[in-house]
């Protein structure tokens, strides 16, 4: 094999590439990228065994053939190059690696030993916009569990049918929903669980893509982009029936700032505990006060102008379980729709998208 | 009297040190066996010396020395298992006894104490006077001597301790501080290992009076913050407080086997009764933690850790000791083990600010298996630990 290539493209790609490389693996094979030249053009893959990652790239090759290389290696020194022209030639198992008047020779790995990167058998496929599937993933990813002894909730729930798309994700503390109304042709009502990895790696190679094809397998799903593609294998349900955890007819509605709300929680929970991260929302009569008290540090105070119009009551939260929420939202005003310091409470956008429902639901926090 | 001349700006701090602790309990319990060397430790084949009576130190035993070398030391020793939970209740005795003249308690170990006597004085005395009132009301409630050092910061109340001992009392007072560091030998300050001993012998310094002897930019340059704290110590800086009751930061429990083994079989019934020990002790002082740890220690004594952090915290044993499991199958022997041990940090204080559950089943079924398990607890607490037994998969 005998390839050159735009350093700027390919300092990208590696970089990109190399998150799906295992960090820590018992197979060395795995922390290698492959490097392949043939007829097609020139291509990068990766693979943890779960996702897989295949990426073109654009350049000459001189000669076909494949190797596989140690990928973090190769990713720091196109990072630390400079140049225009990278050229690598493979002879036997070592590649040479040449920009300018720095060259590199590296031990690299019969391509013969790379796991085979499957290809899809899709029953169904469809077309989205990128940009609606990254703010659907936004909005969720954040909730998914890390909790392997339930490794369903280790991902994120899509349901799909011909008219539009949900995204559910929980941790059993916090759940997170979005649904969204778009066409995706012929698609028959089904629901999967997709690993955050995955959709982490979506974001990653979507950048300004025109459209995504995703196409569902048996126990896979794989996504294809212009120059790249990424295969992941699906999580095992069965997700836990959400729907009967969201709560009906909580009635102590609180409207605030968003912004207001963000900077105040976060400036109050420089004192809260570093385990629990406890603050108390203090409804009152047009005012939601934060309050932290943490026996060892201290404690913060901060009052902030809203909407609410109920009996006082005190409710506490996991401050970043509140940040989380915020963050995911786009709107000036958020809504908490609550009902007992000891029931689940719904966070809402006021002003919604008009593309995206969202829907948060938070679990408070015991007050002690 | 020199002890008179303290004046109200030097702090009164206090060590006790109860003498030949484990060894002199089991001479109460058995005073036949006064005057002889007694030798506690280890179970019955192996393990070390936990503590050895003033006879049995004369042959040279002493506490940490594997019992094989204790017993060929002192053949005519009596070897005694340690029984934790009768010293425990003699400490609470003693602990109590030191409540009664300050509350600034802190308790360092089984058999010693920091009490800050601050102020104290119109009640109890001068300091030497508190300090031999605490030693008498000590042994008048538990019959034990202690030795007792007093001073004006905790090291040198520590180090003071340790001069008379058995049944010592040794004041260092304010005026005197000076004149008694200038002849302290450095390696009697505890900190200061045998290393830093020889690095402080090899430029001359004897005695902790030599350290100030060097300028202080040229002991830091030498040696970093050690310097520094060396210089603290010479200065008599010491400032740290008597603090009453420090949380735990992680509850623990190991053993040394009674046979070193390679099977993964023994291994986990031994993670089996040490989870649940774990579990009892956290539910019992009203923690949960979220950090999992095994220790191993190899024949050849190198020790490995493995830790996994779990979702939520938890003070259930039957959890403990699932994720211990999983640690130990992951975990490569290689070699033969000698000591296994499991351990929960991460602790946070149960019932305060828990974090509520959405789906309901797994919250109630937790809280179903804690039920249980305190109930449990209950029965054993009041019949011993063989009332009741975790079945299937401890005994597997």
């Amino acid at each position: 094999m005998k390839i050159r290539v735009a350093l700027g493209e390919l300092s990208k790609k590696m970089h990109a590439i190399s998150s799906v490389v295992p960090s820590k693996t018992t197979m060395p094979i795995l922390s290698t990228v492959l490097i392949t030249a043939d007829g097609e053009g020139i291509e990068l893959s990766a693979t943890d065994l779960d996702i897989s990652v295949t990426s073109k790239i654009t350049g000459t090759a001189d000669a076909g053939g494949k190797i596989a290389v140690p990928a973090k290696k190769i990713a720091e020194i196109v990072k630390s190059l400079t140049g225009d022209e990278v050229s690598m030639d493979v002879t036997g198992e070592k590649l040479t690696l040449t920009c300018g008047k720095s060259r590199f020779v590296i031990n690299g790995r019969s391509a013969e030993d790379f796991p085979k990167i499957p290809k899809q058998e899709s029953k169904t496929s469809f077309k989205m916009d990128p940009e609606l599937i990254q703010r659907l993933v936004q909005k969720t990813i954040y909730a998914v569990s890390n909790d392997l002894t339930r490794p369903q909730l280790c991902g994120v729930l899509w349901e799909l049918d011909k008219d539009g798309i949900s995204m559910i994700s929980t941790d059993g503390h916090r759940l997170a929903k979005v649904e969204a109304k778009t066409k995706l042709g012929d698609v028959q009502k089904t629901s999967v669980i997709v690993p955050p990895k995955a959709l982490s790696m979506l974001k990653l190679y979507s950048e300004g893509e025109e459209e995504i094809k995703v196409s569902l397998g048996e126990n896979s799903i794989s996504f294809s982009m212009s120059e790249s593609s990424i295969y992941s294998r699906l999580l095992e349900g069965p997700f836990p029936n959400y729907t009967k955890v969201i709560p009906e007819g909580n009635d102590k509605e609180l409207i605030v700032d968003r912004q207001r709300l963000s900077d105040a929680t976060k400036r109050v929970a420089i004192l809260s505990d570093a385990l629990t991260h406890q603050i108390v929302f203090s409804l009152e009569k047009d005012k939601l006060k934060l309050n932290v008290s943490t026996q060892e540090i201290g404690e913060a105070h901060e009052e902030i102008e809203a909407s609410f119009d109920g009996e006082p009551f005190d409710i506490g939260y996991n401050a970043n379980y509140v940040l989380d929420i915020l963050r995911t939202m786009e709107s000036e005003n958020v809504a908490f729709r609550l009902d007992r310091p000891d029931n689940a409470g719904m966070v809402e956008p006021v002003e919604t998208a008009e593309d995206i429902n969202q829907t948060c639901i938070i679990m408070p926090l015991r007050i002690s | 009297m020199p002890s008179n001349n303290w004046s109200s700006d030097h702090r009164v701090i206090a060590h006790i040190d109860m003498d030949a602790f484990y060894a002199s309990i089991e001479i109460l319990d058995n005073p036949e066996l006064a005057g002889k060397p007694v030798i506690v430790g280890g179970g019955e084949r192996r393990g070390v010396v936990s503590a050895a009576s003033y006879e049995a130190r004369a042959f040279g035993v002493h506490s940490a020395m594997p019992i094989f070398r204790a017993k060929r030391l002192c053949p005519g020793g009596i070897f005694l298992p340690v029984r934790m939970r009768r010293y425990r209740e003699v400490s609470r005795i003693v602990m109590h006894c030191l409540q009664e003249f300050s509350p600034l308690v802190e308790q360092v170990s089984v058999d010693e104490a920091f009490i800050d006597l601050t102020g104290t004085g119109k009640l109890f005395g001068d300091p030497r006077r508190t300090a031999a009132k605490i030693k008498a009301r000590i042994r008048e409630r538990t019959s034990l001597t202690c030795s007792i050092g007093v001073s004006i910061c905790k090291y040198l109340a520590k180090i003071a301790s340790d001069m008379e001992k058995p049944d010592g009392l040794t004041v260092i007072p304010p005026a005197e501080v000076h004149d008694f560091l200038e002849r302290l030998p450095v390696e009697k300050v505890p900190g200061i290992g045998v290393k830093g001993m020889e690095q402080l012998t090899r430029i001359g310094i004897h005695y902790v009076g030599d350290i100030e002897r060097h300028r202080e930019e040229w002991l830091v340059e030498r040696f970093g913050k050690f310097g520094s704290w060396l210089l603290g110590i010479a200065r008599c800086e010491d400032r740290s407080p008597v603090v009453p009751y420090t949380e735990p930061k992680s509850i623990s429990t190991e053993q040394t086997l009674e046979e070193d083994t390679d099977s993964k079989t023994v291994l986990k019934r031994y993670l089996g009764t040490q989870s649940e020990r774990v579990g009892r002790r956290l539910r019992k002082q009203g923690f949960r933690g979220k950090t999992v740890t095994i220790k191993i220690k190899h024949a050849d004594f190198k020790q490995y850790t493995r830790s996994a952090t779990l979702e939520h915290p938890t003070q259930m044993s039957d959890v403990i000791f699932k994720e211990a499991m999983k640690l130990l199958r992951a975990y490569q022997l290689g070699s033969k083990v000698r000591l296994i041990g499991v351990g929960v940090s991460n602790l946070e204080s149960a019932g305060s600010q828990s974090q509520m559950t959405l789906f309901e089943g797994q919250s109630q079924e937790d809280e179903k298996w804690e039920r249980v398990e305190r109930a449990v607890d209950e029965i054993v607490e009041r019949f011993g630990h063989d009332a009741v037994r975790r079945g299937p998969h401890h005994e597997e």
